[in-house]
């Protein structure tokens, strides 16, 4: 049974290295003796083969066992001595900490975060649609009479085959109101098109945030409201909002909305070109002919639509003065937030 | 379009700063800026007096005059003009005067005279192209007055940014209107007295309407024997100020009226006009006409043409005739005052690339029956500047004339949709200010709306005319607003953020890529992309829809590795594009997951080494994601791919999902490129919700054991690993490959493996011998699946 004494043997001898309390360094010389690729425990695990059949399963536990224990009482003398170490003056503190690489969210992302998040809690599920669109839901399901100079408001990119790239995430607005019968509480986020020549303000897409509410007696106030409470949270409670009437074919009444400039509060700069004012986006009351290609009763139902440009909104908000930095990703300014 | 502060003074009283005025403007839906028409060099130009003329001692045309500025100081300045004379008021270019094309006033030496400035002609300051002498100003003209002001009269150009309805206030007429409204006075038209010879019209002039449809009413009246010439300043004050170059006294008054009223009008040449009358028809294809700007033009059937017994004159609504333009020598007119289909003119101006004043005004939608009006008005008006005399009546044809609309609005329903409480007798008195005349009956107003107004066909048009004039900020806010008691359908978004979540959280910068790539940059990512190609792109780089990430993927590395930012962990979530003759757009749509990386993913630092970008890092974020976020296992499996060396299909289930591996070169424009790029596809996932169930968590120890082996070195680890937890049994909860080892301490074609085994179970404590029997099981079955061979435990 020597062997089997051996492994008895080898663990009291261990634990009398130990017990001398060694540093860090015979720690580790402690390691390779026992449990190194030529070590103690090795052997014995070499010697297996010695023992008889019915009891080497027996040893092999055994010296298992004993590199188990090995190893953990090793793993946690070191700690100590760590411990110890950085309790003791000899540790630099102030060498820097370990650097971790950080990610970022992009600006456009985390602008439209904000949104849905703020929409979420006034009541607003999240619809989305395709970016390539038919005519027919881009255009006339939203009023826009064919061979009209309303069209000419957002030039419009074709694919061969008729197709629209979406002007706008209005068809979206089309597509839920032709799934779902009314009331219907969406906002719809998304990637639009336009066939602009590209500036430091225009960009050959960018993303939108449209609203839509309707119900039974929805008015213009609500609508107000509810884009005056949006931006509140959003912008701060300082802020005021005003209603220019304008035109879009798929709402009547139709209105801009402006905010006062954040940056001078409304005292006029740079920024708001002296204005006092930052136009955000557009909204109304759906038109009927809007209902009644979706085949909603415009009678029974009213509806209110909004739509903002989610570029213009957070470059307005970091101050980013040129839409094509969005989308060269450059990762020094990726960076930044 | 521009208006003139002054201009509107005509037709509305109010007493409004220039800027007060624009935001009542703009507040009513005609937005409204404040803007120069002049350009700044005007500034420095000075109404000065030519007190003395004096022969240059040196050159003969050259005359040395000394001219008073106004302060007290007369300036010596050269003129070369023949028409300087003592006496006269005339424009100086001081010296610092810069000209757009470039000129600089300086104090210099004209053949050895002393000049300090320049006397200016129109053309010189770029008022008109006369450049027969310099510009002779009034005797009345103040001295030293800026050329801004004098030529602006002191009034202010007020732009308008107007909606495509609102044809009504594309003249200043209309504009008047609204405000008049806004105001709630009385806005006034000028009356029109005409004297008239006693020849009719219709005596000299027929009109025919081939086309009727397309031109409902064409009216004309003739003037003889005007004199062409230059207009007076207040009408050369009014047309500067609505931002409209002078011409002469006739194309004046013309432009005149359209700014006034809206409706454009047209001047022909009544000596060109051949038979004695007006054909109005479409243009046969091919027909070709020489338009004003001098340009011949090729026309077909979408084009309405104006034409005499012989000729086309003018192309309907869009421009006249070079045959028929109206000359310095030019005696008798014929006035054309018509109203155009809008969709006619649209066509025609659309078919010709031509847009003007007249046909921006014909396609929103002109007054019919206001043409009567307007063209009293251009005669009248030619009459006073040009002399003349007018013919007895219009010739008007007007087949079947347009009626005004008639519509009804319930006051209550106003109230409804605006969310208000304005009474019947407020909105009648709004309607009233915008000309709508309506009568009253149990709170339903039914209104005629004028032709002018053709944006207004429906009672809810009718109702946004009352929230505008009423003001949309007068509308009160609702302390509380109702949310609707259902739940909505909503894309699912949320595991797409957490996606994005969790890259961000690992270090990666989420990019958003351009979505339009030139035709040639669609690279095979899964092999089945079919690009979409824009039938009118923007240009050749942009000219179709995203098929997979990679290439705008690859785009963003090299900007960012040519910038010496090489060390890249970027990610796009967003939507790709491909044919789909299914669809009713002829495109099937996806959401795509693109990941790359490249360089160090840590840099080192003086407690670590760096960690270089490998396709096991990509292997392993992507894992750790899909388990992370979904629960999801992915597998992945060695695979070829021409975008790749060391391609891996990511599995997901059954299902082929994506790709990995280090990316080749894919064009001459991204050598620079290099790094592993993922692209997954993600549509279905998106959907997937995570279900969690709590597992309870043994209360037994776990044992770990590591195993190590010899094996033949080209068996993959995939197969090692497979046969590992064949033959593992329940109770190995835990694998992982710890070490690989090729060296000298082994036999050549073979490789040491190192796992560590983790065995637990959920009821008890496992014995020394079951975990022996476990392990003695999996390396008999590697054994003799591979000759495995059992090397010390480590």
């Amino acid at each position: 049974m020597s062997l089997f004494k051996k492994v008895d043997e080898l663990r009291s001898e261990f634990k009398q290295a130990l017990a001398s309390n060694p540093a860090l360094s015979d720690l580790e010389r402690l390691k390779q003796k026992y449990l190194g690729r030529k070590g103690v425990i090795n052997d014995l695990f070499k010697q297996i083969k010695d023992v008889e059949a019915d009891r080497r399963g027996e040893f092999g536990g055994l010296i298992n066992q004993l590199k188990t224990d090995v190893q953990d009482l090793i793993d946690a003398q070191v700690r100590e001595s760590h411990s110890e170490e950085q309790a003791s003056d000899s540790l630099d503190v102030t060498l820097p900490g370990v650097e971790y690489t950080r990610g970022t969210l992009h600006p456009i992302e985390s602008t439209l975060r904000d949104f849905k998040r703020i929409f979420h809690r006034l009541g607003f599920a999240v619809a989305e649609g395709p970016e390539i669109e038919t005519q027919w839901r881009n255009f006339d399901a939203l009023n826009f009479p064919p061979e009209h100079p309303a069209r000419d408001m957002q030039d419009t990119f074709f694919l061969e085959n008729g197709s629209v790239l979406r002007t706008h995430t209005s068809p979206v607005q089309i597509r839920l109101m032709l799934e779902e019968k009314p009331p219907i509480r969406s906002i719809m986020p998304g990637r639009v098109y336009r066939n602009e020549a590209i500036d430091a303000g225009h960009y050959c897409l960018f993303h939108q945030v449209e609203g839509l509410y309707v119900d039974e007696n929805v008015t213009m106030g609500e609508l107000k409201a509810t884009l005056e409470l949006f931006c509140r949270e959003y912008f701060g409670e300082a802020v005021k909002l005003r209603f220019r009437p304008s035109f879009f074919p798929f709402t009547e009444p139709s209105s801009e909305m402006d905010v006062s400039c954040f940056l001078c509060g409304g005292k006029g700069c740079r920024v708001c070109k002296q204005t006092g004012w930052l136009e955000i986006g557009g909204c109304g009351m759906v038109d009927p002919n809007v209902f009644k290609a979706v085949d909603i009763d415009p009678e029974a139902y009213t509806g209110y639509a909004f739509g903002m440009g989610i570029e213009r909104i957070a470059m307005m908000k970091y101050g980013i003065t040129d839409i094509r930095l969005l989308f060269e990703n450059d990762v020094r300014f990726l960076k930044q937030f | 379009m521009n208006i003139s502060y002054n201009w509107l003074k005509e037709y509305v009283d109010f007493d409004l700063e220039p800027a007060e005025l624009a935001d009542k403007l703009t507040h009513a839906g005609l937005e409204a800026v404040i803007t120069e028409t002049l350009p700044d060099y005007f500034e420095s130009i000075l109404v000065g007096h030519v007190i003395s003329k004096e022969k240059h001692p040196d050159a003969d045309r050259l005359s040395v005059c000394m001219v008073d500025l106004g302060d007290g100081e007369p300036k010596q300045i050269i003129c070369g003009a023949p028409n300087i004379e003592k006496g006269q008021k005339v424009p100086v270019a001081t010296v610092g005067t810069t000209f757009p094309g470039g000129m600089k006033i300086k104090k210099a030496k004209l053949r050895g005279v002393l000049s300090n400035g320049m006397v200016c002609s129109e053309n010189e300051m770029e008022l008109s192209d006369d450049q027969s002498g310099i510009m002779v100003l009034d005797e009345a003209s103040p001295l030293g007055t800026n050329m801004k002001a004098y030529l602006s009269g002191n009034d202010v150009s007020i732009e308008l940014d107007l909606t495509p309805d609102r044809s009504d206030a594309l003249g200043h007429i209309g504009v008047a209107r609204d405000l008049a409204a806004l105001l709630g006075v009385e806005m006034r038209k000028p009356v029109i007295e005409l004297e008239e010879s006693s020849t009719a019209t219709s005596s000299l002039m027929r009109v025919e309407l081939e086309d009727p449809d397309g031109c409902p009413r064409y009216a004309a009246r003739i003037v003889k024997n005007v004199k062409i010439g230059e207009s007076p300043a207040w009408m050369r004050q009014r047309l500067q100020a609505a931002g409209i170059r002078s011409i002469n006294n006739v194309v004046d008054a013309a432009n005149y009226v359209l700014m006034e009223t809206g409706h454009p009008l047209h001047t022909f040449d009544l000596r060109y006009i051949e038979g004695d009358k007006i054909v109005v028809r479409k243009a046969h294809k091919q027909e070709k006409i020489t338009t004003l700007d001098g340009k011949e033009r090729e026309l077909d059937e979408t084009v309405l043409l104006i034409c005499d017994a012989a000729k086309p004159v003018a192309v309907a609504g869009i421009m006249g005739g070079e045959n028929s333009e109206v000359q310095a020598d030019t005696t008798d007119l014929l006035l054309e005052s018509a109203y155009f289909k809008p969709v006619v003119v649209r066509r025609g101006a659309k078919k010709l690339q031509l847009a003007t004043d007249a046909s921006h005004r014909f396609e929103r939608g002109t007054d019919p029956n206001g043409i009567p009006y307007a063209l009293d008005r251009l005669a009248g008006l030619i009459v006073d500047l040009a002399g003349g005399e007018l013919t007895n009546g219009q010739v008007d044809a007007y087949p079947e004339p347009i009626e005004p609309l008639e519509i009804s609005m319930r006051a209550e329903r106003c109230n409804a949709i605006l969310g208000t409480h304005i009474t019947v007798e407020s909105m009648s008195a709004i309607l009233n200010g915008l000309e709508l005349s309506h009568s009253e009956k149990d709170g339903v107003l039914t209104v005629t709306v004028p032709t002018f107004r053709p944006d207004i066909e429906r009672e809810i048009d009718l109702i946004e005319e009352i929230g505008r004039i009423h003001g949309y900020n007068n509308i009160p806010l609702p302390q509380h607003f109702s949310i609707a008691n259902k739940i909505n359908k909503k894309t699912p978004d949320q595991i797409r953020e957490r996606f994005i979540d969790h890259f961000a959280a690992i270090g990666f910068n989420q990019i958003y890529g351009n979505g339009l790539l030139s035709i040639e940059e669609h690279p095979a990512v899964f092999g089945d992309e079919e690009a979409l190609t824009l039938a009118n792109p923007l240009s050749r780089e942009m000219a179709s829809m995203r098929s997979s990430l990679l290439m705008g993927m690859a785009k963003v590395a090299d900007h960012n590795i040519n910038r010496r930012q090489s060390d890249l962990k970027i990610f796009e979530l967003g939507q790709v594009s491909t044919l789909d003759l299914e669809s009713d757009t002829g495109a099937r749509e996806a959401s795509h997951l693109g990941v790359f990386i490249s360089g160090e993913l840590q840099p080192k630092q003086w407690s670590q080494e760096a960690v270089e970008a490998d396709i096991f890092h990509m292997k392993g974020i992507l894992a750790s994601t899909f388990e992370d976020l979904l629960g999801l296992e992915l597998t992945f499996k060695a695979a070829e791919h021409e975008l790749f060396t060391n391609a891996v299909d990511v599995v997901l289930g059954d299902d082929k999902i994506g790709t990995l591996g280090n990316l080749k070169q894919l064009n001459q424009n991204l050598k620079s490129v290099s790094g592993v790029y993922a692209e997954l596809r993600l549509s279905e996932t998106l959907g997937l919700e995570r279900n969690i169930q709590y597992q309870q968590v043994s209360a037994y120890p776990a044992v770990e054991r590591d195993l190590s082996f010899m094996i033949d070195a080209n068996i993959p680890y995939e197969q090692i690993d497979e046969t590992i937890h064949k033959y593992a049994g329940k109770s190995l909860i835990y694998s992982r490959l710890y070490d690989i080892y090729e060296g000298k301490s082994i036999a050549s074609g073979k490789k040491s493996l190192t796992f560590r085994l983790v065995f637990q179970n959920q009821k008890r404590t496992l014995t020394e011998k079951e975990i022996e029997k476990d392990f003695r099981r999996i390396l008999k079955g590697l054994e003799d699946a591979y000759n495995a061979t059992l090397r010390e435990a480590i």
